[in-house]
């Protein structure tokens, strides 16, 4: 494919003169009636680019996730003359807390959502077989089915808490000189820590079934591996026994969240 | 310190939705002074502030502090919100700091200017109560410590004591005319409480709804050495219910 440099001069982006030197640079090497598609691709901010015509039929604007969420509000005419915005670096999102992003930023949230919306609603039991066919009886398979099980309820609950942040205290700690950063570790953070406490103590009880149901089917020990051997030899007492040790264990796991919800998040009581 | 805001306009949304907030809003202030917009409902005060705090991106128009203009957020502008402004986590003085710390400054000095301030306003005693546990009006003492901690130029205050019931809201007047004379802090109050308008401004800018803009500025010449005696005093009670009529007047009539 071939490619044309043009240097701007003091320029900070492209103009359609620019472009017309280039092409005549690049009519030296092919024939122009052999083109298909040419590629402009302009520099600079996001704020001349929007407003220069070079020619284009169509424009597309490329915005990597590290940049943040205020983009669009900041440069809106960019936004609004794109024809299609693409979103890059989406590979580093696992490492953004999901849950916090799709909470503050609606491209992401409008992305992930409706995802998230549908796998949440994957029974996680079903993916049992595929888990054991992969990863085997090991314990590997059974975290990522709790993971698959709770990751998708822990994130929109997340999601929502961050939505309910009020925004006068975002706002407060803007107009405090607080950039994007701070405000998240200082405010939303701390905000939303008895909220997120309470999602986990909710999703434990689900993440908990999920170790049992794992273990019914796919371990070589454990209670559920105990249960589904005392009902191979009917033996309904130990079935019953499981159960209820079962049962308290999780509210062992539910008192200890609330006692640490009560120390952690004594202002929000 | 010169706040000079400039034919300021500002629209939400587009094409049909299209809703005309201000149109061509300007006004100054400058070092020392106390500012107040006065308007009802839809007037448009509340953006106006949220444009000079650098929330909101005017439409068109400028705001400048000594020339340079205002495009974003920053501590030279201090903002008391109407409610909710404390942190609830922490605790009075923590919340103080807090606007100190983003700023990055040292510990000794965070905590020496915390003290300080927590005195001026009166709530030495309160440093470590959270929010919750403070009425209403200390809240709103503690939120105005936290912003004058850090050191802004202008004080932005939008509605500050709206959310407070009568008796407080007459002391708190009396605290904000004592600090500003005490502090010779530079202020700008949004309220569409004329009377605190005029107890408490020297200018008084009067704002007319849908598009909000500047009817009529009016700067307070009245004897403000008692709040008490002023409140009942002819020639104020004179000047409210002229500037009330004029208020009253820009209403739309309401359908029969």
């Amino acid at each position: 494919m071939p490619v044309v440099p043009i240097t701007t001069g003091r320029a900070c982006h492209l103009d359609a003169a620019m472009v017309s030197g280039g092409l005549k640079l690049l009519k030296q090497r092919l024939d122009p009636a052999s083109l298909d598609l040419l590629w402009v691709e302009n520099v600079g901010n996001l704020v001349c680019p929007a407003e220069f015509e070079v020619g284009e039929h169509r424009k597309v604007a490329l915005l990597s996730v590290t940049e943040g969420d205020d983009k669009p509000l900041k440069y809106p005419v960019m936004f609004r003359e794109a024809h299609c915005v693409l979103i890059t670096k989406t590979d580093l999102l696992p490492y953004l807390p999901i849950g916090i992003a799709m909470g503050t930023n609606p491209v992401i949230c409008r992305l992930l959502e409706p995802l998230m919306g549908l796998i949440r609603y994957m029974p996680a039991p079903a993916f049992i077989p595929l888990l054991i066919i992969y990863f085997g009886l090991d314990e590997l398979p059974k975290v990522l089915l709790i993971s698959i099980g709770t990751f998708f309820f822990n994130t929109l609950m997340i999601m929502d808490a961050v939505k309910f942040v009020p925004r006068e205290l975002v706002e407060t700690a803007r107009t405090l000189g607080g950039r994007t950063l701070p405000i998240l570790t200082r405010v939303v953070a701390p905000f939303i820590a008895p909220e997120v406490l309470d999602t986990y103590r909710i999703n434990m009880a689900s993440a908990w079934n999920l170790v049992i149901v794992a273990e019914l089917v796919a371990a070589t020990e454990g209670l559920g591996k105990r249960i589904s051997l005392a009902q191979r030899f009917l033996r309904t007492d130990e079935i019953f026994m499981g159960v209820i040790v079962i049962g308290l264990i999780g509210l062992l796991i539910d008192l200890g969240f609330r006692a640490l919800m009560r120390r952690a998040c004594s202002w929000a009581n | 310190m010169h706040l000079q805001i400039d034919r300021l306009c500002k629209s939400f949304g587009y094409g049909a939705a299209r809703k005309e907030v201000l149109r061509d809003v300007s006004f100054a202030v400058n070092s020392g002074e106390f500012v107040a917009l006065v308007g009802s409902s839809g007037s448009g005060k509340s953006t106006v502030m949220r444009l000079i705090a650098g929330l909101e991106q005017p439409s068109a128009g400028a705001i400048s502090i000594d020339g340079r203009p205002v495009t974003a957020p920053g501590s030279d502008r201090g903002m008391v919100f109407q409610k909710y402004s404390l942190y609830p986590w922490l605790t009075a003085a923590q919340n103080v700091a807090f606007g100190m710390e983003l700023q990055g400054r040292s510990r000794p000095e965070v905590r020496e200017r915390t003290a300080y301030f927590l005195e001026v306003v009166g709530l030495a005693d309160a440093a470590r109560h959270l929010p919750r546990e403070l009425s209403g009006g200390m809240q709103q003492r503690i939120a105005i410590a936290r912003a004058l901690a850090a050191e802004p130029q202008v004080l932005l205050l939008d509605e500050p004591f709206g959310a407070l019931d009568i008796q407080i809201r007459e002391s708190m007047q009396e605290f904000l005319r004592d600090l500003w004379q005490r502090t010779g802090l530079t202020a700008l109050l949004i309220t569409h409480d004329l009377e605190e308008a005029l107890l408490l401004a020297g200018t008084v800018h009067i704002l007319a709804p849908s598009p909000g803009r500047i009817v009529r500025s009016v700067s307070v010449e009245l004897d403000h050495s008692s709040m008490a005696h002023l409140r009942v005093s002819a020639p104020f009670l004179a000047l409210r219910e002229e500037l009330a009529q004029n208020l009253r007047s820009l209403e739309p009539a309401l359908p029969c």
